[in-house]
């Protein structure tokens, strides 16, 4: 049965879900598993809610946790194959308008060209561009100094440009 | 002088880190510079593209999180800690307001400016190497920075607990001035106080130490941890 304290908990952070989704999906390839991550990481800040005290910042309370969560499955994954997926067919098939095909090929360049950064620039990106979170907060979330933050952010910014050229050339020629 | 390095120049740039006059000078000098002009305009590019990346979540996921979360059962052990949890906040805070109420303090220089940096890093702005521990209990060591602070020079290394609560430990090579309306310990080696929901934690050996942080108990955690008691 729901509580006052759930309805205090979904109230505080269900805000916070598109910030979870956006970090869990540059995290991780496969869409089901995002789903997963996304919802084990309600369930585990629910409990600490409750367990502990309440959160100075939410938003950044629970991206460590799905951060955390993440890190840890992906350790596991690299001793398994992570299972192809075609998101782009699983998410989208009912629309043929053109300016939607065309959103939705630069958008999967996107998508592809992020998940071509090494994982600490896409994580500091997917923070600070993304999520909003300041240098000061994505530091504390990656637990690393802010310096280094904002050298993971510039250099992957600079790579994300690049790659999204490369591959718009090659579109293009081909 | 630093060398010139556009990418760092441009990182802190794009970042928020340069203000005031030197902004407006970095800003003259990407003009003439080509490197630092084509750092800042790759670093635009990126991040437009990136911002243009973000996603909102799927209405399904959102339902599924409410039912996952509406069905998961409440801690009993957590809900008895938060009841102490809460008695101790509200003596803490009684405490607070009558401090206040009697003694209406003004607080030495220092302490106003640690407890701005405190709340917004703007003080000591140097990276610098942690000399103290990386991890002190359940905290864990974020940021190392130095600066000064009025004739005193000062470093201060920044720790997080998991709920995300800060305490920053300042040290200095003098002693730090006595915060208004502190209370001294028994011995006098050690003052602390409770200023705006925040709590300070000072003490002169083994190196003059003053712990900042908005949480009683990690502060004291942080100060019985480095052996400031």
């Amino acid at each position: 049965m729901r509580s006052s304290v759930h309805d205090e908990f979904l109230n505080e952070t269900l805000p916070c879900l598109d910030l979870v989704y956006n970090l869990a999906r540059r995290m991780v390839k496969d869409p089901y598993v995002v789903e997963d991550l996304v919802q084990e990481t309600y369930t585990r800040a629910f409990e600490a809610w409750t367990s502990h005290r309440k959160p100075r910042n939410v938003e950044a309370w629970i991206s460590t946790i799905c951060l955390n969560l993440a890190r840890s499955w992906l350790r596991k994954a690299s001793t398994r194959r992570e299972l192809p997926t075609d998101e782009i067919a699983k998410d989208r098939s009912s629309s043929n308008v053109e300016s939607e095909a065309f959103q939705r090929l630069r958008s999967n360049l996107l998508h592809t060209a992020m998940r071509e950064l090494p994982e600490e620039q896409r994580v500091a990106i997917t923070l600070m561009d993304l999520n909003g979170f300041t240098a000061r907060e994505a530091a504390r979330i990656m637990s690393t100094p802010r310096n280094t933050v904002l050298s993971r952010v510039h250099r992957g910014r600079k790579r994300l440009a690049s790659l999204l050229e490369e591959k718009v050339t090659i579109d293009e020629e081909a | 002088m630093r060398k010139h390095d556009p990418e760092r120049s441009a990182s802190l740039y794009l970042g928020g880190m340069v203000s005031g006059h030197a902004r407006k000078r970095f800003e003259q000098h990407i003009m003439g510079c080509e490197d630092c002009w084509r750092e800042v305009e790759m670093g635009r590019r990126g991040r437009a593209l990136a911002e243009s990346s973000r996603e909102l979540a799927p209405q399904a996921l959102r339902e599924m999180v409410r039912s996952t979360v509406a069905a998961a059962p409440l801690s009993r052990r957590g809900l008895a800690f938060g009841a102490r949890l809460g008695a101790l906040a509200a003596s803490v805070t009684l405490a607070l307001v009558v401090v206040f109420v009697v003694l209406q303090p003004s607080q030495p220089q220092e302490i106003e400016i640690l407890l701005s940096d405190y709340n917004r890093a703007e003080q000591l702005q140097r990276q610098t190497q942690a000399a103290l521990p990386s991890v002190l209990g359940d905290l864990e060591l974020v940021e190392v920075r130095r600066g000064r602070v009025e004739d005193m020079s000062m470093v201060v290394h920044e720790y997080v607990d998991p709920a995300g609560h800060i305490v920053a430990v300042y040290q200095s090579d003098s002693a730090f001035p006595v915060a208004r309306g502190a209370e001294h310990s028994v011995s006098g080696a050690t003052w602390s106080a409770m200023l705006d929901e925040t709590v300070m934690f000072c003490a002169d050996r083994p190196v003059p130490s003053l712990v900042i942080g908005d949480d009683q108990r990690e502060v004291r955690l942080a100060a019985v941890e480095l052996g400031l008691e």
